[in-house]
């Protein structure tokens, strides 16, 4: 008895070691096989206050101490930076003061000066501005307030108004009219008790006159009586509810950048929305009363751009294949890479060596069992996994190929976005990233359900901005039906007006996942279409450097005039400073009642004794109805005397 | 110590028990996860047979009633390559073996031909009876005849039999001219001749000498009679079996390819390893052929008799086409993705063949197949790291699995589809190193069609095998086997190279313009899945387009065999009348429906010679309605006029102008 009760609290202690063993070896085999996932928090960068010196004819004024600084909903914010992206887009250079430096400005330098929503209340500024109006200048006020409404416009005694459909735009195309007019209208207006006096309106919302201009002195004033910005921002970045969180709209149990798309129409819109009111506002609005110049947003002064992306998904070094097709007619695209994933580095330097632009393809933990995983163990048990965030995948990227030229280019799997409104936003710029790829139809729909194709720059919800330019898609090609015409009827329409960045997504993982003989095809034939309908085949990274390298140029424009050969001629004087090679500058076809006869370059200069007669080829093209004549530059300085009689 | 031992097995024994049978579920879970595995075993056939005759035509082929098989390769009998020949060339015909033979089976009949065993059996009264007939205006083709032959073959005396042949060195009177006679001359040639240039030759004009090899007279002409002679002084059917069956060892063994060398001999059994069927290729050469060389071969052997005497022969493609392509995908697991293609010749309206892997695919996508009008054929895998294991046990307990064998792949894809599968292609091109045993394996799987020759390397592309259209396999035993071989010309993974179009394009080019051939492309489903580039599909795409250009019957294996097949059970009967130069021919050709949509077969196109003499066509009406002569097809080598008809009893008479 006494031996077995020694005994037992022995065999109690082996039965525990071996039971807990043998639990132990369960558990552990279990979570090597099921391991537990550990978030990990992603670094954010938030938007930040720009200002631009650009050497330009447009200066946009912000007071970014109006811009509130934890707005707890989207109508809080100040979408004054909007206004960049409509001249950076159509114009190009433009030069961005905060409030407090416009004193200290001379706005002679400028011949249109936007004073922003968040600018349009500084009475202290009035003489300054009555000065630069007076003189010839041109100034856009959105929503003034105070004594700068007294003297420029309307008197805004209605107050503040949600308003409900666009009913009169000036000049503008029957068809485009109708496109704005189904867009809701997620803005505010002023009303005022009546019409500005001696005013010319140019659009209405309600009835109400909210864009109208007025001649004072040798100058204009503009008034545009509603948030621009706002309608802008909503449909170019999509409008989240309170509290910036964004719905699961489309029922696919995750949050992609489809859900945020405006209203179900734009889905598969043939037209960009955005530009259109974009156009309306610079090249209907501004420029018959002062002349616009800008730089052609694509290379060589061509249609529009197809800007041709691959998401890699996984397959690793074979995904090459399409880069392999293109580089034969020296065609370019970008690759979304996923890392950590297959693709070597000797893939990664073909796909360098092929020209291709290499991109991260950003594996977010987002869906069942998805997403860029870190196991964590010791001795070859791996119990738990950690998710790897944007910022160490862009660094593997990096890592992984020595030579891997700048990483910019990035877009999110399967176009997730998550609940956030801003945070994808916020991580990119903190992982360096500058232009994103993540925006874009549900599939089986394509369009500009973004309102445009050209590259913008999204805000952060405090209203400040990122430095990132989004490429939105407008086709994920699956292969479908009536795939391959669409792209054809896009382009057509890009070349015949519309005049876009049209990003495409063919991913080389579809004939693995989902092959389809018409995917080939549409994927085939799209260089050849785009070739036909001139347009520009890149990629993102291509027509981010030429963006970035427009809006950083220099761009001066002077209007005099002049007797020429016995007539009456109007000069427009350039001085543009190019930083690409294959830049464009364009130029309005009529000022006035005077008509383009010829540009030159460099008018007056001499070469021995021989005066120089340097004509430039001059290509006309319809940007949506506007007349515009398309000169080219050369990569650096250039002085071009445009002629009109 | 045994106190203590037992002291501790007996304080355990419940611990120790669950321990065990957690060891017990444990082994069970893992041996299911990686169970023991065990090879099928494929039967065969034991060797081929003599074929029925299932057609009636003007031609008489006589087969010798007795096979010398065994031995070796080079003594094999290869008169039923003859059979291949005839239902490549002719179509119908009528097949008697050498000891029925009587005057009785030269009612209605044209030509006759005697392979070269078949000489040797025949008796001396036999061979009377063919005398007689030739002098009556009767056409004979006789192969390497003995001294018995000598009143119709000329020579006496026996004559020496060379062991090898180099090449063809003069084709003056062959009816192949221009730039397919000097292909003619190229023909890569693996046979044994008589030694014609050691005898003499009487009565045979330079002009009637049609074919030399080695500078020595191998095919010659001589008048007997009111009728013709036409000696073979080379082994023809072991010249054509090369070619097109391929050349395999002494002891009909093959070489493994290099990277599988080691492997040859299976060190437990010693029997022979696997293969890939270009190793049986019989002339380096034929690796890049673009010239189909045994069918150019054949045309020259049965093109001859034209000269002297018309006679009417069906086209082996629908109406006057000018040949046929076949696109073959193999699925390979691919599963429901495989049917893209499908899908896509769905829309154009066009048909191929898929060989499926049964491990995937569902049902729905096998049923979706057969909507689109695609035949469904095996993808074999043989035994090895592809091979298909069902595992087997008792309840959820599955420790071993067995590979399964032909039958069964076949029996689970029948059973999957609903339908009967006829075509197969090995997965891997994995094949037996024996001549033979792989189809003999198919056979007695009830296996009807096979793809699996073909090119392997990149590099290679063509006709490898010296034709693209069907052939029996000679079995070691002399006989066909009943399964027709049909070799591919292209795949994705060979041939296709930076431009696998242009290689494309010349094939089918050159098929319009004169070779006249089957062109079967093997592209597989899941080629962009592991090695994705633009030209397989620009080639796929491409196929389909450049055949219509190039007036080529798009089909599938199984829908080109009952063509083939029904062309065979035709009924052709011609007969010539020299004074009114009138070729007279009735056709009675079956109709077939097609499997895809229940549709009848097209029927194919009647073929008659252009010319007589030096004179052309002048007349042509079929079932008493004259036709307009530009509506005739040719054949490229400008040999053969081609007349559409439709499935039916068709009477046409073919007058030729006078001189």
């Amino acid at each position: 008895m006494r031996a077995r009760d020694r005994a037992a609290p022995r065999d109690g202690l082996i039965r525990a070691l071996i039971w807990g063993s043998v639990a132990l070896a369960i558990v552990l085999a279990w979570l090597d096989s099921s391991p537990i996932r550990l978030e990990s928090e992603e670094t954010l960068e938030p938007g930040s206050a720009l200002v631009l010196d650009a050497v330009s004819d447009v200066l946009l004024v912000v007071d970014y101490d109006a811009f509130p600084r934890e707005p707890e909903s989207f109508d809080a914010m100040n979408f004054s930076l909007a206004w960049l992206n409509t001249f950076q887009q159509e114009v190009g250079p433009v030069a961005l003061r905060d409030a407090e430096s416009l004193p200290e400005t001379e706005l002679g330098n400028y011949r249109v000066v936007v004073l922003t929503r968040s600018a349009s209340h500084h009475e202290a500024w009035l003489p300054k501005l009555k000065g630069f109006v007076d003189r010839g200048g041109t100034l856009v006020l959105e929503m003034p307030e105070g004594v700068l409404r007294e003297a420029f416009s309307a008197d805004g005694k209605g107050g503040l108004r949600d308003p409900q459909r666009i009913t009169m735009a000036a000049g503008l195309a029957t068809d485009q009219l109708a496109v704005l007019q189904e867009l809701p209208l997620t803005t505010r207006l002023v009303g005022s008790s009546g019409p500005l006096d001696g005013g010319e309106t140019l659009l209405t919302i309600d009835g109400v006159p909210v864009v109208y201009r007025k001649r004072m002195g040798a100058g204009w004033a503009i008034t545009v009586d509603f948030d621009y910005g706002m309608l802008l921002t909503s449909v170019q970045q999509g409008r989240p509810t309170e509290g910036f969180r964004i719905r699961d709209r489309r029922g696919t149990s995750e949050i992609e950048t489809a859900d945020l798309v405006l209203a179900e129409g734009l889905l598969e819109s043939d037209a960009p929305v955005a530009d259109i009111l974009e156009r309306f506002m610079v090249y209907g609005v501004i420029d018959p009363v002062q002349p616009v110049v800008g730089l052609w947003p694509f290379l060589d002064g061509m249609d529009g751009a197809l800007v041709m992306t691959h998401d890699e998904r996984g397959m690793g070094d074979t995904a090459a294949w399409m880069a392999e097709h293109e580089h034969g007619f020296k065609g370019s695209s970008s690759y979304f890479v996923r890392k950590p994933g297959p693709v070597t580095a000797e893939g990664l330097e073909q796909l360098v060596t092929l020209g291709v632009d290499v991109a991260l393809e950003w594996n977010r933990p987002i869906g069942e069992g998805a997403g860029a995983w870190e196991k964590i163990g010791l001795l070859g048990i791996e119990p738990a996994q950690k998710a790897v965030t944007l910022e160490a995948q862009a660094a593997q990227l990096r890592a992984a190929y020595a030579d891997l030229p700048p990483l910019v280019s990035v877009r999110s799997r399967d176009h997730l976005w998550g609940r956030d409104w801003a945070e994808p936003f916020r991580a990119l710029s903190a992982a360096g990233l500058l232009a994103d790829s993540s925006y874009a139809p549900p599939p089986g729909k394509s369009g500009y359900a973004f309102g445009t194709g050209l590259p913008f720059m999204p805000l952060d919800q405090t209203g400040l901005a990122f430095q990132v330019l989004e490429f939105p898609n407008v086709m994920l090609a699956r292969g479908a039906e009536g795939e391959r015409a669409r792209l054809e009827q896009l382009l057509g329409e890009s070349q015949k007006g519309a005049h876009q960045a049209l990003t495409v997504s063919f991913s080389p993982k579809a004939f693995v996942d989902e092959p389809s003989a018409l995917l080939y095809e549409t994927w085939r034939d799209a260089y050849r279409l785009a070739a036909a309908h001139g347009h520009w085949i890149t990629s993102v990274r291509n027509l981010y450097r030429f963006s970035r390298a427009r809006h950083n140029s220099e761009l001066r424009s002077r209007r005099t005039d002049r007797r020429l050969d016995g007539g009456d001629v109007m000069l427009l004087r350039l001085e543009t400073l190019a930083l690409e090679s294959g830049m464009t500058v364009s130029v309005p076809q009529s000022i006035g009642d005077k008509t383009f006869t010829e540009a030159r370059r460099g008018l007056n200069r001499v070469q021995g004794d021989e005066l120089l007669a340097d004509k430039l080829v001059p290509r006309p093209v319809d940007l949506m109805g506007y007349q515009r004549i398309l000169l080219p530059l050369s990569k650096g300085f250039n002085a071009i005397d445009v002629v009109y009689q | 110590m045994v106190r203590k031992e037992q002291s501790f097995v007996s304080r355990f024994k419940y611990d120790l028990i669950v321990l065990v049978l957690l060891g017990l579920v444990g082994t069970g879970m893992w041996l299911n996860r990686h169970p023991f595995t065990f090879d099928g075993e494929d039967d065969a056939v034991a060797g081929g047979e003599v074929p029925p005759q299932i057609g009636n035509g003007d031609v008489l082929l006589v087969v010798p009633d007795s096979s010398a098989g065994g031995g070796e390769f080079n003594d094999l009998d290869f008169s039923f390559a003859w059979y291949n020949a005839l239902a490549q060339e002719v179509g119908p015909f009528a097949l008697q073996v050498s000891g029925a033979f009587g005057p009785e089976d030269l009612v209605g009949i044209g030509l006759v031909i005697v392979p070269a065993r078949a000489s040797v059996l025949l008796e001396p009264p036999q061979i009377a009876v063919l005398r007689s007939w030739v002098e009556g205006g009767g056409s004979l083709v006789v192969e390497m005849p003995g001294p018995s032959w000598a009143a119709l073959s000329g020579v006496k005396e026996p004559v020496l039999i060379g062991r090898s042949t180099k090449a063809i060195t003069a084709a003056a009177g062959s009816l192949l001219q221009g730039d397919i006679g000097k292909h003619l001359l190229d023909t890569p040639l693996h046979s044994r001749m008589l030694r014609l240039d050691t005898v003499e030759l009487p009565d045979v004009h330079r002009t009637d000498i049609l074919l030399e090899i080695d500078g020595v007279p191998a095919h010659y002409h001589r008048a007997v009679g009111a009728g013709h002679v036409y000696v073979l002084g080379f082994d023809f059917g072991m010249a054509v079996t090369s070619l097109q069956q391929g050349v395999p060892l002494a002891d009909f063994s093959v070489e493994p390819p290099e990277h599988l060398r080691d492997e040859g001999l299976d060190d437990d059994d010693d029997e022979p390893g696997m293969t890939r069927p270009d190793m049986l290729v019989a002339h380096p050469k034929l690796r890049q052929a673009l010239v189909p060389y045994a069918d150019l071969l054949e045309r020259h052997v049965l093109y001859a008799p034209l000269r002297e005497r018309p006679q009417a022969r069906l086209w082996p493609y629908p109406e006057t086409l000018a040949g046929a392509l076949i696109l073959t995908h193999e699925e390979r697991g691919f599963g429901d993705r495989a049917t893209y293609m499908a899908e896509y010749e769905s829309r154009l309206g066009l048909s191929s063949t898929y060989f499926i892997s049964p491990i995937e695919i569902s049902n729905d996508a096998l049923d979706a197949l057969h909507a689109a009008g695609i035949e469904v054929g095996l993808g074999w895998h043989r035994n090895g790291p592809d091979a298909i294991y069902e595992s087997r046990g008792l309840g959820r307990l599955r420790p071993y699995q067995v590979a399964l064998t032909l039958a069964e792949q076949k029996e689970r894809l029948e059973s999957w589809s609903g339908r009967r599968v006829v075509s197969s292609r090995v997965h891997g091109l994995e094949w037996d190193a024996d001549y033979t045993t792989t189809f003999r394996k198919l056979v007695a799987a009830d296996v009807r069609i096979d793809s699996s020759y073909g090119p392997v390397e990149p590099e290679s592309y063509g006709y490898l095998f010296g034709t693209g259209l069907p052939f029996f396999p000679i079995d070691r035993n002399g006989l066909p086997l009943p399964i027709y071989e049909m070799p591919y010309v292209l795949s994705d993974t060979a041939g296709f190279g930076a431009d696998g179009t242009s290689v494309l394009a010349t094939l089918l080019k050159e098929s319009r313009g004169g070779y006249h051939n089957l062109l079967t492309l093997d592209i597989d489903a899941d080629a962009m899945a592991h090695q994705p580039r633009p030209q397989t599909l620009e080639t796929w795409m491409q196929a389909l387009e450049l055949a219509r250009q190039e007036k080529h019957w798009v089909t599938n294996l199984r829908e080109f065999v009952m063509f083939f097949d029904a062309r065979r059970q035709a009924s052709l009967r011609s007969r010539f009348d020299p004074d009114t130069r009138t070729l007279s021919l009735t056709a009675d050709v079956p109709s077939v429906a097609a499997v895809r949509d229940g549709a009848p077969l097209p029927a194919p196109g009647l073929a008659v010679p252009l010319r007589y003499g030096s004179s052309i066509i002048e007349s042509v009406t079929v079932d008493g309605r004259a036709i307009e002569l530009n509506t005739l097809g040719r054949s490229g080598d400008g040999v053969l006029a081609l007349i559409s008809t439709s499935p039916g009893v068709r009477k046409v008479e073919v007058r030729y102008a006078a001189p």
